[in-house]
């Protein structure tokens, strides 16, 4: 990252790498964990590191910063409403309940 | 008021006044025919973009390619809805459903209808991520609308696979525009297409390098492509509402726009 932004101003690649790196730290953590609110701590990390990505990109146009942190919310929202319906049906948030049938399965 | 008569505004104000009235109204039968004359009004509308095309503004474009995006999407929503209506009433009979749920229903497959024009005509890259996520979104809420083991399995992990993936795009983007920023200047230009493509070869090909890995990665999870399976076919078309599942199907036209124009979405992905 550092390597290919070298003509970026020092703030925007130094922000960048750390934007990726959270990006990573957030998937790494998604497919390390089994508990699905685990799993979405790592999202909620992703995200982190997106938005921690658009900050350092100089003037982004307010209406797509905008409407990117209204459908990061709403997926938040989605998120708890599935998390609950889940619990509810399966007595666990325990992702290794979900695995009733794959795609070689059908 | 001549401004929702134009065909491009139409074909997204339709789909989202239809949301918010099918919301709002109780009568499924009234409802599910509402659905289906919204969706009609809208392929109408998308194929009167071939006679008018309005000029391209920073947030809308119509053009050759996408022309034809819009009017297949419509025409499939317009079917889908068709069938949807005479499949709704027999699971209202046998109780799988609730009149309530189905309001649910059909409010999402308007604001899915909206979420896929709007990224088919988005001349921002930024304004395009948004619609596709919002579709994803209303996707998953209708997958998961029946609430059994399967239905709310297959909506988790299309709710997974496909936030991460576009959540990978969305980084693709910032890098875009990262690029773009210094040729075009900061603000929206450097994120509206039609600019982009003019000035493309100005910028810096490294940085782009690494957007377009994620571009792919990210979009291409969508359109079901590459490393990342997405168990779209085998787990939603057959386990779970059917009018949702055949209309994103065609979500593919939609990451296409942006990978490529070619990739048909797989009949059974294995995982």
């Amino acid at each position: 990252m550092l390597r290919v932004t070298a003509e970026a101003d020092p703030l925007a690649r130094e922000d960048l790498a750390f934007a990726l790196s959270v990006v990573l730290l957030g998937l790494l953590m998604m497919v390390t964990r089994r508990n699905a609110v685990s799993q979405i701590v790592g999202f909620m990390s992703l995200e982190n590191g997106l938005v921690l990505a658009a900050t350092g990109a100089k003037g982004m146009p307010l209406v797509v910063e905008i409407s990117i942190a209204f459908s990061i919310l709403i997926a938040f929202i989605v998120i708890g409403i599935f998390l609950f319906r889940i619990r509810e049906r399966f007595d666990t948030v325990d992702l290794q309940a979900l695995d009733q049938f794959r795609g070689e399965r059908g | 008021m001549t401004g929702l008569f134009e065909p491009v505004t139409a074909v997204l104000a339709i789909p989202a006044l239809a949301a918010a009235l099918l919301a709002a109204l109780p009568a499924y039968r009234l409802t599910a025919t509402l659905n289906v004359i919204a969706t009609f009004l809208t392929f109408l509308a998308a194929v009167a973009l071939f006679f008018g095309r309005p000029p391209p503004t920073p947030y809308l474009l119509v053009d050759d390619l996408n022309n034809v995006f819009i009017v297949l999407t419509t025409f499939v929503g317009f079917t889908t809805s068709v069938f949807s209506a005479s499949y709704i009433a027999h699971e209202l009979e046998i109780g799988r459903l609730t009149p309530r749920f189905l309001r649910f229903y059909h409010a999402m497959y308007q604001l899915l209808m909206f979420a896929m024009n709007l990224a088919l005509v988005a001349n921002n890259i930024g304004i395009m991520w948004v619609a596709i996520e919002l579709a994803t979104l209303t996707t998953v809420l209708m997958v998961g609308i029946y609430r059994t083991h399967e239905a709310l399995e297959a909506a988790w992990k299309y709710f997974i696979l496909g936030s991460v993936g576009i959540a990978l795009a969305l980084f693709g983007t910032i890098l875009v525009y990262m690029a773009a920023r210094p040729v075009l200047g900061e603000g929206l230009n450097a994120m509206v297409w039609t600019m982009l493509v003019t000035r493309a070869g100005a910028f810096d090909p490294a940085l782009l390098n690494v957007a377009f890995v994620f571009l792919l990665l990210g979009y291409g999870t969508k359109v079901g492509l590459g490393p990342t399976p997405m168990p779209r076919v085998p787990l939603r078309y057959r386990r779970c509402s059917r009018g949702s599942s055949s209309t994103s199907r065609f979500m593919p036209c939609c990451g296409s726009r942006c990978c490529s124009h070619s990739i048909p979405p797989r009949s059974r992905r294995v995982r």
